[in-house]
C-alpha cells in the first residue's frame, strides 16, 4: 500500500484536496483494464502502539480502518489465553462480514461503541489446527470510535441468539440498538 | 511502513499461559482468565462479564470493566492507590464494583472476588498513579 501511494502520488493528492479521513478506504485512481486501485488510508500511517485492519464501516457502508492495540496483542502473545491469540484471525473476518452490527455497548463511557457479530470461517487451535467454529456460539468484536480512529476494544466467543442466528443471545438487552444486518 | 495486524501475526506461536491481568486503556477494562480452557462469555451487567470453560463450563476467567470510576471510588474512601502500593487487589475491584448491583448479581462478583484473591494490580501498569 505504502509503494502505491508513493508511485502514484500525483493521484493521491489530485483526490485528497481535503485531509482524507484515516478511517476510510479512498479509490485513488483507476487504470485501464486492471480496473478501480482501492488505497487504504492506514498506509499513510497508523497511531504509534496501534496495528491496523480493514472491515465494514459501523453504517453497514464501505470500509473502514480499525485499530488494534499493539500491547494487547503482546500480552496475549505472551500470557494468553492461547485461543485467543491463535483466534486472531477473528478480527478480519468479523469486522470485515459480519451478519450484524450493534450500537450502544450500555456500559458508562461507551454508548457510542460498536458490536460487530457473525460467525468465523474456522476456529484455530495452534498454529495449524483448523476446527469448525464451537456450536450454538457467535464472535463478537467490540470497538469504539475515538480521536485515534474505530479502536477494537476486544472479542470473544458469546452464545448464538436461537430466534436470530448471527445474533448474540439477549442483544436486545446488551446493545442500545441494531444499526445495521446482513439480508 | 504499514503495520497491519496480519502481517503481525505471520509465524507468531503462542508463547502459553501465565495468570496475568491485563488491563485495557482503551476500554477501560481489566481481563484476568485464571485457566487456558477456550471460553464463552457470558455478560452479567454493564460492568462484568464472566467467561467460563467451553468444555466443563467452569469459571476460567472475567472482565471487570469501568475501572477508572471504581477506582476513583476507593479513592473516595481514603484508599491509597500510588505507584509504590501493592494493596490494589483486584477482589478489592470487585468488593467496590458489587456496591450497587442487582441482588441477583451479587454473587457473581462474589464469586470473581474469591477467584481472584491475592491478584495484585500494578497502579502504574494501569496508568492510575
Amino acid at each position: 500500500v505504502c509503494a502505491s501511494l508513493q508511485r502514484f502520488g500525483d493521484a493521491r493528492r489530485a483526490n485528497f484536496e481535503q485531509r482524507p479521513d484515516r478511517s476510510k478506504t479512498y479509490q485513488i485512481a483507476q487504470f485501464k483494464g486492471s480496473g478501480d486501485v482501492r488505497v487504504q488510508v492506514f498506509g499513510m500511517g497508523i497511531p504509534r502502539g496501534f496495528r491496523g485492519l480493514i472491515g465494514l464501516c459501523p453504517s453497514g457502508e464501505g470500509e473502514c480502518q480499525f485499530l488494534v492495540r499493539q500491547q494487547y496483542l503482546d500480552h496475549l502473545y505472551k500470557n494468553g489465553p492461547e485461543w485467543k491469540f491463535y483466534n486472531l484471525h477473528i478480527l478480519p473476518e468479523i469486522l470485515g462480514d459480519p451478519k450484524a452490527i450493534f450500537e450502544g455497548l450500555r456500559r458508562d463511557d461507551f454508548e457510542g461503541g460498536y458490536c460487530y457479530s457473525g460467525y468465523p470461517s474456522k476456529r484455530m487451535q495452534g498454529n495449524s489446527i483448523v476446527l469448525p467454529i464451537p456450536p450454538e456460539t457467535v464472535a463478537v468484536v467490540f470497538v469504539n470510535p475515538s480521536v485515534r480512529g474505530n479502536v477494537v476494544l476486544d472479542w470473544e466467543w458469546r452464545p448464538d441468539d436461537p430466534d436470530e442466528p448471527g445474533r448474540p443471545e439477549a442483544w436486545q438487552d446488551h446493545f442500545e440498538r441494531l444499526k445495521w444486518s446482513k439480508t | 511502513m504499514v503495520e497491519n495486524l496480519m502481517q503481525y501475526l505471520e509465524g507468531k506461536t503462542s508463547q502459553g499461559f501465565t495468570r496475568r491481568p491485563y488491563y485495557s486503556p482503551d476500554g477501560d477494562f481489566l481481563v484476568y482468565y485464571v485457566h487456558p480452557d477456550e471460553a464463552i462469555a457470558e455478560r452479567v451487567d454493564d460492568l462484568l462479564t464472566v467467561y467460563r470453560s467451553m468444555e466443563t463450563r467452569e469459571f476460567v476467567g472475567c472482565k471487570i470493566k469501568g475501572i477508572r470510576r471504581l477506582v476513583e471510588t476507593l479513592r473516595n474512601f481514603g484508599v491509597s492507590i500510588e505507584a509504590e502500593d501493592s494493596s490494589l487487589t483486584l477482589s478489592i475491584l470487585f468488593l467496590t464494583a458489587a456496591r450497587d448491583r442487582l441482588p441477583e448479581h451479587v454473587h457473581y462478583y462474589e464469586e470473581m472476588g474469591r477467584f481472584s484473591k491475592g491478584v495484585a494490580l500494578d497502579p502504574a501498569e494501569l496508568q492510575l498513579a
